[in-house]
């Protein structure tokens, strides 16, 4: 097959509908052309996603239920008419409540409901502390997310003036957003953001690009923070680097520095900065995981023990939200010479009560400038002998029915090595 | 799209014997994918829902003639479908042609209760549904059902009375000509 029969076959083949099915998918791995038109083709799809959800109200049934009355093929019965003028007689606890409820129920709906029409997909979920709001593109009221609550392509997400919030990406990103920032959520390595300002974490490897009215900020692992306003755009890089492009040019800015464009501008060239300055806003700092041994060489078959250290850097207590029906964990990740990664799973040894709004949550808290050390057995390495890597990631939770993606830690530690060696 | 559920096939059979609790439980399983279809031509709420109403009224009136050879489903929106092209046609003769992507946009742009800022003008979803709104009708419709609707190119064939192969390339070439209208948004290719 060659590349313009690949390109008029290949939306059917996404779709599993094309008969030349192996052919378009042997030509794309071979085909770095093909491969990027792919992938402009996913991200076009993705895009349409984000509009025209669609909920009928209960007015067509209404109109069908009267219609059968008057033909006698039902009883005629009352039909409830200005309930939505109701929230105007409640005091104002009482809607913030019903918000709650009826944000909590949709997103209970959201996450359980399984219709056989195809659903936007699952791109992240609202971070454990702060609070942010999410609104379909299409519609135009918002809704204050629950942590944890799941958010789908084409969702708008906003802040407060005040408030700030976070949020975790399907990609392993996380964000944190500043108080009055507005962004919409496309797929997992892509956001565009209308104004406000964000600090991204993206680990070594993982691709980003946060898009803004005056150019795209483009990253491979690294953190930093955009600020959007009135058409201009300033990003400041913590670690790693970025590249920032528009249609006028582009530069790229390393770790210290700050740059900042407008629209319809080149970018500016980067200067020197204090990040620290940058990211005061963020809403938790992370914790630092360290993990030790009880030895560098274990015999094949043999238990070895782990000490984790947790520290709080920051001034302020830390505490780490679990949402009801999800279990803080500790988790050691084990890489053998042979096989992939095995996982080990301990049960968090400090937790605290639950909240008031979800009594079912578990909290983990960690007092400034403390460390908090455990001790805990690893199982028998029975593997073959070789090099292991052992690492310990600080907080991972599953929640039922959650997508695969959550199921992995926040923060994790530096691998540690350990050679295990035949047994005798 | 959806398997033909073997218990859809008897509900529209009751509802043909006259009962309306077998049709209020079609509705409840296709009322929203028919809704949205009818929104996604229309841009349109009011209109979607009058047009999603009368399309159930013409399943509960013409049940009887269901005659099993497509899914229950691919029929409801043959008679979806062929509703709105009334109503469209009907539009387009008294009003010049129909004015929904101004409506579309207005929508878009309705400011949110909470949080209070302002959404800049230039609103992405209202740029997406402009460019679905510059298709081609019988274009639209096919990327539609495809595309939102998840339903197979066979289906859409049926539901539209065209053979596979033109709902094949008019949805290729939509998907072509969106691609094209977004690429503003499209360069930014992920770094890896």
């Amino acid at each position: 097959m060659n590349c313009t029969q690949v390109a008029d076959e290949l939306l059917a083949a996404r779709r599993g509908e094309s008969e030349r099915q192996s052919e378009v998918y042997a030509h794309l791995n071979d085909c770095p052309k093909c491969r990027e038109l792919a992938d402009r083709m996913g991200r076009s799809l993705a895009l349409l996603d984000s509009v025209g959800d669609f909920e009928p109200s209960e007015r067509p049934w209404d109109g069908i239920r009267r219609a059968l009355a008057s033909e006698g093929a039902i009883p005629p019965k009352r039909l409830t008419r200005g309930r939505f003028d109701l929230h105007k007689r409640l005091p104002s606890t009482f809607k913030y409540v019903a918000a709650v409820v009826a944000a909590a129920a949709a997103v209970a709906l959201l996450v359980h409901s399984r219709t056989p029409w195809k659903e936007r997909q699952v791109v992240a979920s609202a971070g454990t502390s702060g609070n942010i709001h999410v609104s379909l593109a299409s519609e135009g009221s918002w809704e204050l997310l629950p942590p944890g609550g799941l958010l789908r392509s084409g969702d708008r997400v906003a802040t407060t003036r005040r408030g700030a919030g976070q949020m975790r990406l399907s990609s392993g990103v996380s964000v944190d957003l500043n108080s009055g920032t507005v962004l919409e959520l496309f797929d997992p390595s892509y956001l565009y953001m209308h104004t406000g300002e964000v600090y991204v974490v993206a680990r070594p490897g993982t691709g980003f690009t946060v898009q803004t009215e005056s150019a795209k900020v483009r990253v491979t692992g690294t953190r930093f923070t955009v600020l959007a306003e009135r058409g201009s755009t300033r990003v400041t890089v913590v670690e790693g680097s970025v590249e920032i492009r528009n249609a006028k040019g582009h530069v790229t800015v390393s770790a210290g520095q700050a740059a900042s464009v407008d629209k319809g501008k080149a970018p500016r060239a980067p200067v020197a900065t204090d990040p620290a300055k940058a990211i005061g806003w963020t809403l938790e700092p992370e914790p630092k995981i360290s993990l030790a041994l009880s030895g560098s060489r274990v015999r094949q078959g043999s238990k070895l023990t782990a000490e984790v250290t947790v520290v709080n850097p920051k001034a302020e207590p830390m505490s780490i939200y679990a949402p009801g029906g999800v279990q803080p964990f500790y988790m050691f990740r084990i890489t053998g010479p042979r096989r992939g990664s095995s996982w080990v799973q301990q049960a968090s040894p400090v937790r605290s009560a639950s909240t008031a709004r979800d009594p079912q949550a578990a909290t983990i808290s960690i007092d400034p400038g403390s460390r908090h050390s455990f001790k805990c057995s690893l199982p028998k390495l029975t593997a073959a002998p070789g090099e292991y890597t052992v690492s310990a990631i600080y907080y991972a939770y599953r929640a039922e029915d959650a997508p695969e993606w959550l199921w992995t830690g926040t923060i994790e530690s530096s691998p540690v090595k350990v050679e295990v060696t035949e047994a005798r | 799209m959806a398997s033909d559920d073997p218990s859809d096939r008897m509900l529209l059979g009751r509802v043909g014997g006259g009962d309306a609790t077998a049709l209020e439980e079609l509705y409840r399983r296709y009322s929203k994918p028919v809704g949205a279809f009818l929104y996604r031509m229309s841009w349109d709420r009011e209109l979607a829902e009058d047009c999603l109403q009368e399309a159930f009224l013409r399943v509960w009136r013409s049940a009887r003639n269901f005659r099993g050879e497509s899914k229950v489903a691919t029929w409801i929106f043959q008679i979806a479908k062929n509703h709105w092209l009334n109503v469209r046609e009907k539009q387009s003769r008294h009003a010049g042609k129909l004015e929904v992507a101004g409506a579309a946009r207005a929508e878009a742009l309705e400011a949110p209760t909470e949080p209070p800022q302002a959404i800049e003008s230039k609103e992405l979803g209202a740029k997406v549904r402009a460019a679905i709104d510059d298709l081609d009708e019988s274009h639209r419709m096919v990327f539609v059902l495809a595309h939102y609707e998840g339903m197979r190119y066979r289906e859409i064939g049926e539901v539209l009375g065209v053979p596979v192969g033109t709902v094949k390339s008019r949805m290729a070439a939509s998907e072509r000509k969106l691609r094209n209208a977004l690429a503003h948004y499209l360069d930014a290719e992920v770094v890896r």
